[in-house]
């Protein structure tokens, strides 16, 4: 029931493209855009989005940058997300409060209306995204020198024995079959008050197979990140951490190994951060269009809300399944100067189901009755 | 086919009934659906084809809940609802059906253009088609001039123009009004009457509900009187709403003496004068005049 040849991209999938125009006008809120955006501009006028931290060399410069890009990120995504998610639970609102009269009343069956709307409302939260990485990034300013990384994934998750006082710990970790050029270990150390105010560590990364071998030491006075370089050749990796003389404890925090990459852009972070919000923001438009066929605006938004509430707090092991369950940990990522890791295929998978839910939910709540929706 | 084999066709065609209603009943949850609230209580009705039914009560009983039921914008609790030989809610007969809801809810941030668009192409015609068709009966409509204009600063008239046009917009064979009248100018009236001619040209058949007798009376062919939420009479508009014994007269070219003889003569037949005021121009005969004037 849509003119010949108004399909999604040519797949076949019908999309009427007036009702996609409308729906992408209302998704996308200029207003609260523009609303984002002025408060992006008064926190880069007052200073408020950088870091203020002092920090040396390259690392440092990254890692303001990091800080600035993600206070930009966070005042965003808590302004503009919701303000979208919302936008689609309050669309059926506007179907039951009249608009059924004129959309019901056509021939167009209930899945064009759905898939059209949840389409324009998905691509609304596309172009936020978009303004929201140019915000971001102009509120970061430029590159910093050296070599941006990206979180590439955890090399060892399971907590190292600890403490160290004074001792040597050693353990292997497997290599990721290719191994670019740069690429490094971040550890995060916790140094506990124990016989004096700092520790003094070395560390020391070799290949078991042969190859190269790194080394670096450093003093530390309280919980720490250290980079250190890894080798490339052959075999696992073999790390040494040796706590050298008297001073206090050292362990390793739970998931404190991870492998960082080479990437051509620092600037990938906020790309990364946007895509993770698209998908979020995708697949609540969708649950929020499935629940509102059911329940009231406000009520979908409530239980939208409490879902991804849950989903962040209680996921675990099924997270990546759920929308947006790791952006908590992207943004910290970028507030650290690293680029998130990129999506991993659950997320996109994940999206796609619960995308195909809140579109079944949806018709459903149609096709039962507009009246009632 | 034969002329006399489509002509019995076009015959029988004529004779079945464009819409039937038996039984139909429509409730609705109040109080947290510990309660229903009832709206239509078994209504049966047939229309044929062609025809201009005039649905008429009181707030409140019934008349657009019946009109969304017979666009598929509802569907009934019970009861059973043939509206173009099928249901409804078939998209084949929403096709073939227009609907002019009670509120002009159609999208504000539209131009009346694109709204048409918007509308037409959920109806299943073609772009192109859309737009020519638009055009011709935003025109007819009096809106040409405000196409492009967004429909939420319409005044409620002008928004009332802009769903008779959406509601002829496919050239509907069944064509539902609630309210058709409310908001509407003389011109605006006139628009109506002009898009009823048409569609009674062609053989449409329209539902127009109104709780205002005036809107019914002269453009009506039948009454069906809905009274809580059931046809409580049906008739031509001469059988329901005339009384035996009393005329409406509307004289010209008389002195307010020649008045006073009338009225003895009235009353030496036997007659009472229930109403005697100023007759004048109608609004429209003003709006023209002044504007030759200007």
């Amino acid at each position: 029931m849509v003119e010949a040849g108004e399909t999604l991209f040519s797949t076949g999938v019908p999309v009427n493209r007036s009702l996609f125009l409308l729906a992408l006008r209302r998704g996308l809120r200029p207003g609260l855009i523009v609303a984002a955006l002025t408060l992006a501009g008064a926190l880069l006028l007052t200073g408020g989005a950088g870091s203020g931290l002092e920090v040396g060399g390259e690392d440092g410069a990254r890692i303001e940058r990091g800080l600035a890009r993600q206070a930009m990120w966070t005042a965003l995504c808590l302004l503009v997300a919701p303000a979208i998610a919302i936008a689609a639970a309050r669309e059926v609102g506007r179907w039951r409060a009249g608009e059924a009269a004129w959309l019901a009343a056509r021939a167009a069956p209930p899945r064009v209306i759905v898939g059209s709307t949840w389409l324009g409302l998905t691509a609304g939260a596309g172009l936020a995204a978009l303004a929201l990485i140019l915000s971001a990034e102009a509120a970061a300013g430029g590159a910093a020198a050296g070599v941006p990384l990206r979180a590439a994934g955890v090399l060892r998750t399971e907590m190292l024995e600890a403490p160290v006082t004074p001792g040597t710990l050693s353990w292997s970790c497997p290599a990721p079959a290719q191994l670019a050029p740069a690429s490094r270990a971040r550890l995060a150390l916790a140094v506990w008050a124990r016989g004096g105010p700092a520790a003094q560590i070395a560390l020391a990364v070799e290949r078991a197979g042969g190859g190269g071998r790194t080394t670096l030491e450093r003093r530390l006075a309280r919980a720490a990140i250290v980079d250190i370089e890894l080798p490339r050749g052959a075999g696992d990796f073999l790390f040494t951490l040796e706590h050298r003389g008297e001073g206090a404890a050292v362990v390793l925090e739970q998931g404190a190994l991870t492998l960082l990459v080479p990437v051509a852009s620092e600037r990938l972070a906020s790309v990364e951060l946007a895509l993770r919000l698209l998908l979020a923001l995708a697949s609540w438009t969708a649950v929020g269009l499935g629940f509102g066929a059911w329940m009231s605006a406000p009520g979908a938004a409530l239980v939208l809300a409490g879902a991804q509430a849950l989903v962040w707090l209680a996921a675990g092991p099924a997270g990546p399944w759920f929308p947006a369950s790791d952006l908590g940990a992207a943004l910290a990522w970028t507030g650290a100067g690293i680029v998130p890791p990129t999506l991993t295929p659950a997320a996109w998978l994940g999206t796609a189901g619960w995308v195909a839910a809140g579109l079944v939910i949806a018709r459903l709540g149609l096709v039962r009755g507009w009246g009632a929706a | 086919m034969s002329a006399n084999a489509a002509a019995h066709t076009d015959a029988a065609a004529r004779r079945d009934p464009v819409l039937c209603a038996r039984g139909v009943c429509r409730a609705y949850p109040i109080k947290l659906g510990f309660a229903r609230r009832k709206v239509l209580r078994g209504v049966d009705l047939d229309l044929e084809r062609g025809a201009v039914l005039g649905l008429v009560g009181p707030n409140g009983s019934g008349k657009s809940t019946l009109l969304r039921l017979l666009a598929g914008v509802d569907t009934p609790s019970s009861g059973n609802l043939t509206v173009l030989g099928g249901s409804p809610a078939d998209s084949a007969v929403r096709e073939r059906t227009g609907f002019l809801p009670e509120d002009s809810p159609f999208p504000g941030e539209l131009s009346a253009r694109a709204a048409l668009e918007l509308l037409g192409t959920l109806g299943g015609m073609k772009r192109a088609e859309v737009r020519a068709r638009g055009d011709e009966l935003l025109e007819r409509v009096g809106l040409a001039e405000h196409a492009r204009v967004a429909l939420r600063r319409y005044s409620r008239g002008m928004a009332r123009r802009f769903g008779l046009a959406q509601a002829w917009l496919q050239s509907p064979e069944l064509i539902l009004l609630d309210e058709p009248g409310a908001g509407l100018d003389g011109e605006g009236f006139e628009a109506l009457d002009d898009l009823l001619a048409e569609a009674h040209g062609r053989g449409a058949t329209v539902v127009l509900a109104s709780h205002l007798a005036s809107d019914v009376h002269e453009r009506c062919g039948e009454l069906a009187l809905l009274l809580g939420g059931r046809v409580a009479a049906r008739g031509t508009p001469a059988e329901l709403l005339s009384q035996p014994g009393r005329w409406r007269l509307e004289v010209e070219d008389l002195e307010p003496t020649d008045l006073g003889e009338l009225r003895v003569w009235v009353a030496d037949h036997g007659g009472r004068v229930r109403a005697q005021a100023q007759g004048g121009r109608t609004l429209l005969e003003l709006y023209r005049a002044s504007a030759a004037d200007e």
